[in-house]
């Protein structure tokens, strides 16, 4: 592998620079479009990274701290494994307690629990939702009363992170903030049902003060593939999204 | 890797247990912020956990991919917190003193203290200018422009210094590379398979 230190490629020295990530952008781009056509230069990235990664085992080794392990592994509770990306995956009932033909009896009340749970509703609001379900919150009356429900987690557009969980039914829904902070003063929020052509508005979001929000909306269309969350000026009903918050498809 | 593909938290949570000080240790040098370096790891996990498909075997050991990974996501995010701080630190970036200690501590692991102290010697027996370079390149997250800047060179001299220091890197630490694939392997087949 070491050989000789003559090389054909005339972009090899960016190899290195490629391998610690030291490039400018262009430069960067550049080389990008050049590695997949480049057996030396790729011999030479793959090289100096296995090297650069003895480098970083040679820094003082620091234990993370504890909450670490719980972050990650809540994180990625919440976030689509390899293969299914737009939901969250729904915790499987065991093979044991499901008949072969019949579909897994899992009730829709479980179901909106562990949807919370995917987000991390329960480990990050210390008891939030648990205190609004006894609380008949308007959530909880919403599960409740509601003949069915579609569930969906909105993610923040810009960071990913989930931010609130729709739960919607036949003549109202509900929105269960995760991570959503009031909105700014003289904007309003907004829920759009999504999937059906153009974003249809369902009825404007209050985050009150215990966190709980409802959207009031005059029919829901079933079916939406979709929920979006958007802000707005004033209290008007819009007729398209002005700016979009968070979004997220319809759990299967 | 199997295990994670199928979306197996256990096989996520083994892959942390195994990987995460050497990574955090990583972050943590770089980013030098601790909150900085934890967001950093959480963000490579989370990245393994989507897309476990990225690392492919016949390409290296997993251990040089993830810290690969660290290193590149630790850069990132220095440069995202702008420049002011990183000036600061430009001068420790120099040294080697931020490595490893010699008289490894207590905790320190047989192998551990072993590839540390190789390291300092690698980096120590390169040329001044060329070990500059490169320190500052790793470690800093500087880019090879910034280097020539805080070193008050051309760019393509910087570029050459850093495949120099490439090339003496491999053929000192290179076997160091093979053995921390092999050690993953031994101890970590169930992870990866």
């Amino acid at each position: 592998m070491t050989g000789s230190h003559r090389t054909q490629c005339p972009q090899h020295e960016l190899a290195v620079g490629w391998a610690v990530h030291s490039l400018e952008p262009r430069e960067e781009a550049q080389f990008a479009d050049h590695l997949p056509h480049c057996a030396e230069c790729a011999a030479q990235v793959r090289a100096t990274e296995d090297v650069a990664a003895v480098l970083g085992r040679g820094v003082v080794q620091v234990d993370p701290p504890a909450r670490l392990r719980e972050a990650v592994l809540v994180a990625a509770r919440a976030t689509p494994p390899a293969g299914r990306s737009g939901s969250v995956r729904v915790q499987e009932v065991p093979r044991s307690v499901v008949a072969p033909s019949a579909p897994a009896p899992v009730s829709r009340f479980r179901r909106v629990l562990v949807a919370a749970a995917a987000v991390g509703v329960l480990a990050f609001g210390a008891g939030w939702l648990g205190s609004s379900l006894g609380q008949s919150a308007p959530a909880t009356q919403a599960m409740a009363s509601n003949g069915y429900a579609q569930e969906a987690v909105l993610r923040d557009v810009e960071s990913s992170r989930p931010v609130a969980v729709v739960l919607a039914g036949e003549s109202s829904s509900s929105v269960v903030p995760v991570d959503m902070a009031a909105a700014p003063e003289g904007r309003t929020y907004w829920l759009w049902g999504t999937g059906h052509g153009e974003p249809v508005p369902l009825g404007a979001v209050v985050v009150d003060g215990s966190g709980a929000a409802t959207v009031q909306a005059d029919a829901v269309v079933p079916g939406f593939t979709g929920f979006a969350v958007s802000s707005e000026p004033g209290g008007a009903t819009p007729t398209s999204p002005t700016t979009l918050v968070a979004a997220g498809d319809v759990m299967a | 890797m199997v295990h994670l593909a199928s979306g197996d938290e256990g096989a996520l949570a083994r892959l942390y247990d195994r990987y995460s000080r050497p990574a955090y240790s990583l972050a943590r040098r770089i980013c030098v912020d601790e909150l900085l370096a934890e967001d950093v790891v959480q963000e490579v996990f989370l990245a393994v956990w989507r897309d476990p498909a990225k690392y492919v075997a016949d390409r290296g050991a997993f251990s040089s991919w993830l810290l690969t990974l660290v290193h590149h996501k630790a850069v990132d995010a220095v440069r995202r917190e702008g420049v002011h701080r990183r000036r600061q630190v430009a001068m420790d970036d120099e040294t080697t003193d931020r490595l490893a200690p010699e008289t490894p501590g207590a905790d320190e692991d047989a192998i551990g203290a072993v590839v540390a102290g190789d390291v300092r010697d690698a980096l120590k027996a390169l040329p001044t200018e060329q070990r500059t370079a490169m320190m500052l390149a790793y470690y800093g997250g500087y880019t090879q422009r910034e280097v020539a800047a805080l070193v008050g060179v051309p760019i393509g001299t910087v570029k050459s210094r850093m495949f120099a220091a490439a090339q003496r890197l491999r053929s000192a630490l290179g076997p160091l590379s093979v053995d921390f694939g092999i050690v993953d392997n031994r101890a970590g087949g169930e992870v990866l398979r």
